[in-house]
């Protein structure tokens, strides 16, 4: 019973947190949060810990937050550093995989600094996908990211395209309305990669349907009415132009 | 004598012919505006589609531009908007064809006109609101502008 349970506990897997995002407007993809604009207001927002292999210390605490709308899964990862700890090549990434499984990771969105906090310091939005635990670049590039510093701070966010039927590349794991996907959530100190993956840990995000627009039956009443009124007003316009066209016989008629 | 009053025929004839050439395309071009106003209103007013948010929906790179509640603003103003434009260029378009024929626009005539104007707000209640202010404030524009001509 023990070798078993053993077993199982170790192949068992459970994510950091799961989230339920809200529908909430896009936010602005620039690694800044405008609060007078109420970016990210109706996130999701937990703590996590980014942990390495070893498992020797208790991790890095990074807020994750988590938005929905329509088209986009919005995902923000913050956390704090002192400058003496931070690495000029510093990346954050989202490793999605293509169900709640752990072991079907697949895409990566990924934003990778260099010189970070130098002068020359810039970054990249990157669409890679994992093909023999190496990593490649996509054909072509969804989503979106960007991250600042400020201060000891330093704020990532992350636009995924949900329900992306229609621009669907293979490369690309489709997220769809419905299911649930786990995210892995991996910090590096380079652009080598996989191997500069120091820290990780995985979330899962059930995407939700988009609400159903379910109006009372008033205002259904009064969709009806106004379709009416405008076929209504249409059949006049028409009549009216009509009367425009032979203006010209009725008035000769009229005159002559 | 009748040496003057043969000019004075002759020379009337263009200025009738001008006139209501002008009134004329006064009251086809009016009616076209009036109708590409009335067609957006019934886009923005009537159909599923743009009926909430319709500036986000139309252009939403920009949503973040303003706070979810002022874009309500902005949406209800711009369908204010189009059902008074399409009612200014429609009362132009319709008194010209009555000076055209000769007629004078009757009070009934200006009265389905505004009726046919709220018709299209009848699912908003501030859309309502507003465009019923906008109507009074352009009727009055139009009998003051009459007024004064004469």
């Amino acid at each position: 019973m023990i070798i078993i349970s053993n077993f199982l506990i170790r192949n068992s897997f459970a994510a950091a947190e799961t989230f339920e995002p809200e529908f909430g407007w896009a936010p602005k993809i620039d690694g800044s949060i405008d609060k007078s604009e109420e970016e990210w207001e109706n996130a999701s927002k937990e703590e996590i810990f980014l942990k390495s292999e070893s498992q020797s210390n208790v991790g890095l605490p990074v807020d994750i937050w988590v938005l929905q709308n329509e088209s986009d899964l919005y995902i923000s990862v913050q956390f704090e550093l002192e400058e003496s700890a931070r690495t000029p090549e510093e990346f954050i990434g989202i490793v999605i995989s293509e169900s709640d499984s752990e072991n079907e990771f697949y895409d990566v969105k990924l934003v990778q600094f260099s010189n970070l906090g130098g002068p020359s310091e810039k970054f990249e939005y990157l669409d890679l996908h994992i093909s023999n635990n190496q990593y490649f670049e996509d054909r072509e590039t969804s989503g979106d990211g960007a991250a600042e510093l400020d201060g000891n701070k330093i704020i990532y966010e992350f636009q995924i395209p949900v329900n992306d039927s229609e621009g669907e590349d293979s490369n690309d794991v489709t997220i769809d309305f419905g299911e649930t996907y786990a995210f892995k959530i991996i910090y590096g100190e380079s652009n080598n990669y996989p191997d500069s993956i120091k820290l990780s840990n995985i979330i899962e995000i059930d995407i939700r349907y988009p609400e159903i627009d379910e109006r009372t039956p008033e205002e259904k009443a009064l969709f009806i009415v106004a379709i009416i009124s405008f076929g209504t007003l249409g059949g006049f316009y028409g009549f009216y132009l009509y009367n425009i066209v032979i203006i010209k016989k009725k008035v000769k008629r009229v005159r002559g | 004598m009748p040496k003057y009053k043969k000019d004075q025929k002759k020379s009337s004839k263009p200025n009738n012919v001008s006139e209501d050439a002008f009134l004329l395309r006064s009251v086809r071009i009016s009616a076209i505006l009036g109708g590409i106003f009335l067609l957006l209103s019934l886009i923005f007013n009537g159909t599923e589609r743009f009926f909430d948010d319709l500036v986000i929906k139309l252009l939403p790179s920009i949503s973040h531009l303003l706070q979810p509640d002022y874009w309500v603003v902005v949406d209800n103003a711009i369908k204010v908007s189009v059902i008074l434009f399409a009612f200014f260029f429609m009362i132009i378009s319709l008194g010209n064809y009555k000076e055209y024929t000769g007629k004078p626009i009757k009070i009934q005539e200006i009265l389905i006109l505004v009726g046919f104007s709220l018709l299209q707000t009848v699912r908003n209640l501030y859309v309502f609101a507003f465009t019923l202010i906008g109507l009074v404030l352009l009727l009055l524009y139009l009998y003051l502008v009459q007024e004064s001509q004469y």
